[in-house]
């Protein structure tokens, strides 16, 4: 499926910047389910950027600007060519050992209730791709999708004692218990096809990968149950929502700021 | 002249019976030449001299004022050309090993699938920085500036308590003290050759020249990096900077533009190439490391993860000196030099092992307890010194949370002459030499030795009432 994307992220400040520097988590890698047609990232500063791979393998870019103005607008656009491979990435370039992917965060910590959700789990499965999908309905049975009630930093066993909260709190519950388990597990962001009855927000989108003996990194998206399929474009990954974050900026200058994020995603043909 | 503290501590002046080693022969006279009171005399020159120089130290903890002198004595310590080239050999193994260690542990953690390294230790250490997996640093160091601490036990017989690798301070105190030497008692460095210790600025500016990153074409912008004036060890870095002749920045000197990091000037801005810095990992970068940080700057990771400036020592080098990895530094040497080890470890008790800490609760009183994440000499037990409340709570703490303790044997510390109220007694030292790695493995010739200036104290830190010693490492 061809997907075309345009994520426009806009920062409007109460008083005027006059120096801000961003690291952009932005460029998806070309794997087995999706193929990069074009793709481009532009805001002030991106002439210049540095760019590298971080330690989990995601292209950053590494952009500032010298200015005295009241917004900074990033918008990025590209056309992707998705494919069906059954959720699984694999190991990616300039990837890291899975193993690392065992620690855990102040977002995804466990408590009790998260112990108990993943221990009923704990050696009753045949494999882990039977693990997985009955984590995932689990957390499913549990969590409503709601977006009002929770925010970026909504720790996983907040979420799940409240029972709603978004795709990052859906997929921080997961990891979470993933790692409890000895599981390698990360979070990923990306974008998603809407659907019909699918709520708007969700078009950037979050979901988990788990590390799976013989396969290494497979796709499950806990909000809606499935690995991701061809209307899943994705883009990086990290310990966390945090640690993946698409944008991570500093600026100076006084006041505080107001973020609007518009994410439109189309697909060339229906199917 | 001095009576030796007992027949089971080895001094580093006098034998068991009596003799006078051969390194010291030529102080023992000069000693026993010098007028009543001279060595006071010069002992009160000696505290002018530091003084004007302006040394102090911060302590942090005390209520008192916080900026002191720290103290110094005017009895040399001495080692033999022999016994320095042996130490040099064994420190050059360690942190070679070290080094490699740190690569490793940063890309594909051979160690960790050959069962030598518990994975845990490493993964879920907090000392490992997950930030920089897969990076590879100029030439691929990732510790310069390393201060290995040795003690002493016997003639033969040299431990290390700790692989500095993080930003290990004291080197001014190196340069100082000697300087302070030649001026008080230039009459003794006619007589013995003693390796010089100046050169140690020029050669830590050619270590950081030689690191310099990919992305440099030319001469290398050098600069030291000081969380401040408030910081225990401002002094030093005021120091080296002036010594190298290079700026001396803060966090807000320096700010990053396409990638790159430039010092601001009174006049255009200046691109820096190779970054001495003085500020913890934590405090390097707020976009990567702590947000709160106003000491480091924004971007300064990534410019180093894109291969435009040297971050010098690299971020996440404490890995390799963490307490708990330091009980497996031989296996850590065996496995990438294929060699045993030269310089011995002091053996450590784990005490998340139940027989272990059994072991431990039972003997607190023949032991040293030290936090897993502590320095300074801070909240530490030294198990003969300790009182049954000390122990008791110790004992408390290790149950509570065992696995933020390591417990070794009580070392008998080296002794050495040291000019005290009552004249000359023998105080316990420690000693820890420079190791600078860049385009080859320099090692200053001496180094700090501490001495612990409280009568049969072995805790010679300076915050804990240590004083240091001008070392001699004498030249065939």
């Amino acid at each position: 499926m061809r997907i075309r994307i345009k994520h426009t992220t806009s920062y409007h400040y109460e008083q005027s910047a006059r120096y801000g520097v961003q690291e952009l988590r932005l460029t998806p890698a070309e794997i087995a389910s999706q193929h990069i047609i074009d793709w481009k990232i532009d805001c002030p500063g991106i002439e210049g950027a540095a760019s590298y791979f971080d330690s989990f393998g995601n292209r950053v870019h590494l952009v500032n600007q010298e200015f005295d103005a009241d917004e900074l607008v990033i918008r990025v656009s590209g056309t992707i060519e998705t494919r069906s491979a059954d959720g699984v990435v694999g190991t990616l370039p300039h990837e890291p050992v899975p193993r690392l992917f065992l620690r855990q965060t102040d977002l995804t910590r466990p408590d009790k209730a998260i112990t108990a959700l993943a221990r009923q789990h704990e050696g009753r499965h045949r494999d882990q791709i039977a693990l997985y999908h009955a984590l995932m309905e689990s957390i499913r049975e549990r969590m409503n999708f709601d977006t009002r009630s929770t925010d970026s930093s909504t720790r996983a066993t907040e979420a799940l004692a409240q029972g709603h909260g978004v795709c990052q709190d859906f997929a921080h519950i997961f990891i979470s218990a993933c790692r409890l388990l000895e599981q390698p597990a990360r979070y990923v962001t990306g974008y998603l096809v809407m659907q019909e009855g699918e709520a708007e927000a969700e078009a950037h989108h979050a979901w988990v990968e788990a590390d799976v003996a013989g396969l290494g990194w497979v796709g499950f998206d806990p909000v809606n149950g499935i690995s991701p399929d061809i209307h899943y474009v994705r883009l990086g990954c990290g310990f966390d929502a945090a640690s993946a974050a698409p944008i991570r900026g500093v600026r100076r200058g006084a006041g505080g700021d107001r973020l609007t994020v518009r994410v439109a995603v189309h697909s060339d043909t229906q199917q | 002249m001095y009576n030796k503290r007992s027949d089971k501590i080895f001094d580093e002046m006098f034998m068991q019976d009596g003799t006078v080693r051969e390194p010291y022969r030529t102080i023992e006279s000069w000693l026993l030449e010098q007028p009543r009171g001279g060595l006071k005399q010069k002992s009160k020159d000696a505290e002018a001299i530091f003084r004007r120089l302006g040394i102090t130290f911060a302590v942090y903890g005390s209520n008192e004022t916080t900026e002191r002198l720290i103290p110094f004595d005017i009895i040399p310590r001495i080692i033999a050309a022999a016994e320095w080239r042996r130490l040099e050999r064994g420190i050059e193994q360690r942190v070679r090993a070290l080094n490699a260690f740190l690569h490793d542990i940063y890309h594909r953690q051979e160690i960790i699938r050959a069962g030598r390294v518990p994975e845990e230790l490493i993964l879920k250490n907090s000392a490992f920085c997950p930030e920089m997996m897969g990076h590879d640093p100029a030439r691929g160091i990732y510790s310069h500036i390393i201060g290995v601490d040795l003690v002493r036990v016997s003639e033969n017989e040299f431990y290390v308590l700790e692989d500095n690798l993080r930003t290990p301070s004291g080197v001014s105190y190196m340069i100082e003290d000697r300087e302070a030497m030649m001026r008080l008692m230039p009459e003794l460095f006619a007589k013995y050759r003693v390796a010089p210790v100046e050169h140690y600025p020029e050669n830590l500016r050619r270590t950081l020249q030689s690191v310099a990153p990919p992305a440099c074409k030319g001469d290398p912008v050098i600069a030291v990096l000081t969380p401040g004036i408030f910081n225990s060890a401002f002094f030093e870095h005021s120091f080296l900077a002036d010594e190298m002749g290079v700026e001396l920045c803060q966090g807000d000197d320096l700010f990053v533009d396409d990638g790159f990091v430039y010092m601001r000037t009174t006049r255009q801005p200046k691109r820096v190439d190779v970054i001495y810095r003085r500020v913890d990992d934590d405090y390097l970068d707020p976009l990567t490391f702590r947000k709160d940080s106003t000491l480091g700057v924004p971007g300064l990771f990534s410019a180093y993860r894109a291969g435009n400036v040297t971050i010098v020592n690299a971020p996440g080098t404490g890995i390799a000196d963490d307490k708990a990895v330091y009980t497996y530094v031989p296996q850590i040497i065996e496995f990438y030099t294929g060699e045993k080890p030269i310089l011995n470890n002091v053996p450590t008790y784990n005490c998340t092992n139940p027989d272990e800490r059994a072991y431990v609760l039972e003997n607190l009183q023949d032991l040293v307890v030290k936090e897993v994440h502590g320095s300074g000499g801070y909240g530490m037990l030294v198990g003969p010194a300790s009182t049954r409340k000390d122990r008791a709570e110790f004992t408390r703490r290790i149950k509570a949370r065992p696995n933020n303790y390591i417990v070794q044997p009580t070392l008998a510390l080296s002794t050495c002459p040291t000019f005290v109220e009552k004249g000359i007694a023998p105080r316990h030292v420690d000693l820890r030499p420079f190791v600078l790695m860049g385009d080859q493995i320099r090692i200053t010739p001496g180094g700090l030795t501490r001495v612990a200036l409280k009568d049969g104290s072995l805790v010679v830190n300076s915050s804990q009432g240590g004083g240091t010693k001008d070392t001699w490492i004498l030249e065939d």
